[in-house]
């Protein structure tokens, strides 16, 4: 199995960090800028979750994880709701874009990403509808619960029983594509 | 826990769920842990992987490139942080605490001043030299300056207090100061052997969290603590952030200063929760104090 870039991170290989800023930075950047209330708290939230990279790379597992990428965005995700929480108490995600700054489309580079991605609109095709309407305003469009309630005129305990069901149910449909995957390799 | 609930294990999925998404607050946090004992095995990560996966294809749509300027401070804070791994917890690094940080430096390097200071004013004036040293200076035709003692004779006071000392000069010294018992939550295992307790002022904004017991023993070597307080302001609860302390000592006693992400309000309840190194889900809350003094 060739080497990825958190085992050269976790080896502390020289250039590691660097390699791993080029092919993470823009992911963990977009997904902070999503999930911060400021420019400044997103860039103190990169930072940390940063640091967490380096001191657990070591614990990706390949046989686990879809991907490297997935495992960023698990570490990434974790700490930005941990600081989130902390700093607001509510879920409330203000957009940060005051300076007007237009995503690029600089789409994450790898065939095996794109698999990934394929896979996971796959897998969102099969919920029902309103859980997967949910779930894309959350995550695509960085609603938090409460906005995505608002939009859809919907009450907040029902947004939740979506999310939580679609969220599980993505679980059990993910799951059972790894282990076919496993199965092929095998 | 009703039985017109779901069973433990949905509602532990729901919990599951809900934290991947968007956290859990204290008291589901306390319910999660509950509902984990009884399912060991459950792979805790699988719905943070989920959610990390939706945020992966949702970055398909097109993400930001890293700004310059914030990779270089990364890979500089990275390379120092790597330097000092084991001994610099996560929870110092942010821009804020850092200037926390520096304010404390200048305390101290102002308070060292002062000693040295007092410890040379109250140099007895009889005390005689020890060697030929030059006439002292006379000013006012009075008052001298007293001899500089030789170097072998001066005796530098202990200018780094140690923690214990800090400790005990805030509990001697912050009128608000709050002195609670931790105590343990579960009983039993690892946490269930550790006691300790915390030393908080409001007013500072400092405190201590002192463990007992078995931080030292070899398991609990292979884990770190993290401890977590429950303000509450106008606007309800908060969970704040108090630091996470790797386990890195042998003996059996560990003071170590509490770290506070954000300003503590008030607080209700500090509590120590215990995970592997490196973090995870696979937490168990070990210690709590409540601070109205009523128990777990």
């Amino acid at each position: 199995m060739p080497e990825t870039i958190l085992d050269k991170v976790a080896a502390r290989n020289p250039g590691a960090v660097e390699q791993c800023l080029a092919r993470y930075g823009g992911l963990i950047w977009s997904l902070a800028r999503r999930l911060s209330p400021t420019t400044s708290d997103a860039e103190d939230a990169v930072q940390e979750i940063f640091v967490d990279l380096c001191r657990h790379a070591s614990r990706f597992d390949p046989q686990r994880e879809p991907s490297e990428a997935t495992f960023v965005a698990m570490i990434a995700r974790r700490r930005l709701i941990d600081r989130h929480r902390k700093h607001t108490r509510q879920v409330k995600t203000v957009p940060i874009d005051e300076r007007g700054a237009m995503p690029v489309a600089m789409p994450l580079n790898g065939l095996e990403l794109r698999d990934e991605i394929g896979h996971v609109r796959e897998l969102l095709a099969q919920l029902k509808s309103e859980e997967r309407q949910i779930l894309e305003l959350i995550f695509f469009h960085g609603l938090s619960q409460s906005e995505t309630g608002e939009m859809l005129n919907m009450p907040l305990g029902t947004v939740k029983t979506h999310s939580r069901r679609g969220l599980l149910r993505l679980r059990e449909l993910s799951a059972g594509v790894l282990d076919l995957a496993r199965e092929g390799e095998t | 826990m009703n039985s017109s609930y779901p069973s433990d294990h949905d509602r532990m999925l729901e919990l599951l769920a809900d934290q991947a998404i968007g956290g859990l607050d204290a008291a589901e946090q306390l319910e999660l842990k509950s509902l984990l004992e009884t399912s060991p095995d459950f792979d805790l990560e699988s719905l943070d992987r989920t959610a990390a996966m939706l945020d992966v294809a949702a970055s398909a749509e097109g993400i930001e490139p890293l700004p310059n300027h914030l990779r270089d401070r990364i890979l500089a804070h990275v390379q120092s942080d790597s330097e000092a791994v084991g001994t610099v917890p996560p929870a110092v690094q942010s821009r804020s605490e850092i200037r926390w940080r520096e304010v404390v430096a200048w305390t101290t390097a102002a308070a060292c001043l002062l000693l040295a200071v007092f410890a040379w004013s109250r140099w007895p004036a009889t005390t005689p030299p020890s060697g030929p040293s030059p006439d002292p200076p006379v000013f006012a035709g009075k008052n001298t300056v007293p001899p500089r003692p030789s170097d072998d004779e001066i005796v530098l006071p202990n200018t780094n207090p140690t923690i214990s000392q800090l400790r005990e000069q805030l509990l001697s010294s912050a009128p608000d100061v709050l002195l609670l018992q931790l105590v343990s939550d579960t009983g039993g295992g690892v946490a269930g052997e550790s006691s300790g307790d915390i030393v908080w002022s409001s007013g500072q904004q400092i405190g201590y969290l002192r463990l007992k017991g078995s931080a030292g023993s070899k398991l609990a070597q292979q884990l770190q603590y993290q401890l977590w307080i429950v303000g509450s302001d106008v606007s309800g609860n908060e969970l704040i952030n108090g630091g996470v302390f790797p386990v890195d000592r042998s003996t059996g006693e560990l003071i170590l200063p509490i770290q506070a992400s954000q300003f503590v309000q008030q607080p209700k309840m500090f509590f120590v929760s215990v995970e592997p190194s490196g973090g995870g889900n696979d937490f168990t809350v070990s210690l709590l104090a409540k601070a109205d003094g009523s128990g777990p």
